[in-house]
């Protein structure tokens, strides 16, 4: 990243799967053709094929062509703001971003950040009952 | 044992996991048939769509499969199909899960004559947003 950001989001009692897949529809909101790839370099060819359940870290790319980018010229200015990288613990989830004041990232991050606490509050609701 | 059998107690496995064998009990029959259900209107649906993203199937095969990978979507369509939602439903609610994007709901209702709800889901191809295909669901 250039000069990344951690921004991190509590996660008390969601499936790590799940809150990924939160902020994952988040960023898919607002790039539709975004492009996924696990830690260990595996671009999957869509967002089904993501096996949520079963990876901790995910890099989620604007588009193809940021893809590119990101693959032939690495952390350059060019590239800001075209990335997020998440990365799961089993309490929270860390959402690294370029600029946290971009307009987008920080609409993305705050959506995430709602959906999420209502989410775990829905959860933790059921879970007393 | 046979293989119908291995999957419905894969699947009872499933349920007892996502904490709704309150509601399905062991009536496995009852949740096969509306899996299956499910599954006949998801292929009506995905006949004729141009796009490979989505599978033109789903089974209960494919839907252990995907708990295996993706936990979270299998329990929340069990959840709707705990919720008695009609196969038509459960097909568009999959297809949110696995990507779609709901784009219009439109809903008519008139009383004694009428009950309409009609919507409209974007199917991605491939994860491009300039090839996605339409794919509109009447549910009466």
């Amino acid at each position: 990243m250039i000069g990344g950001t951690d921004i991190v989001i509590p996660n008390p009692g969601l499936p790590v799967a799940q809150a990924m897949d939160t902020v994952v529809r988040c960023a898919r909101g607002r790039w539709a053709g975004a492009i996924l790839q696990d830690s260990g370099g595996r671009r999957f060819r869509s967002y089904r094929e993501v096996p949520f359940g079963r990876v901790r870290e995910l890099f989620v790319y604007r588009d193809e062509q940021a893809f590119l980018s990101w693959e032939r010229v690495g952390a350059k200015p060019e590239n800001a703001n075209s990335m997020i990288h998440l990365i799961a613990d089993d309490y929270q989830l860390t959402v690294v971003v370029d600029d946290e004041h971009d307009a987008t990232m920080r609409s993305l991050v705050s959506e995430a950040r709602d959906l999420l606490r209502q989410l775990n509050a829905w959860r933790l609701r059921r879970e007393a009952a | 044992m046979s293989d119908n059998d291995e999957q419905g107690n894969e699947l009872l496995k499933i349920v007892r996991a996502s904490d709704l064998d309150r509601v399905f009990g062991q009536d496995q029959d009852f949740l096969l048939q509306r899996i299956e259900q499910f599954g006949q209107a998801w292929a009506r649906h995905m006949a004729g769509a141009p796009v490979d993203e989505m599978p033109a199937s789903v089974t209960v095969g494919d839907l252990i499969e995907e708990h295996g990978r993706n936990p979270h979507r299998v329990q929340t369509l069990l959840q709707a199909i705990a919720f008695v939602c009609s196969p038509d439903m459960l097909a568009m609610l999959w297809m949110v899960l696995l990507g779609a994007r709901l784009e219009a709901v439109r809903y008519e209702y008139e009383r004694e004559k009428k009950s309409h709800l009609e919507i409209v889901v974007l199917l991605p191809d491939l994860g491009h947003s300039d090839t996605q295909a339409g794919c509109t669901l009447k549910i009466k």
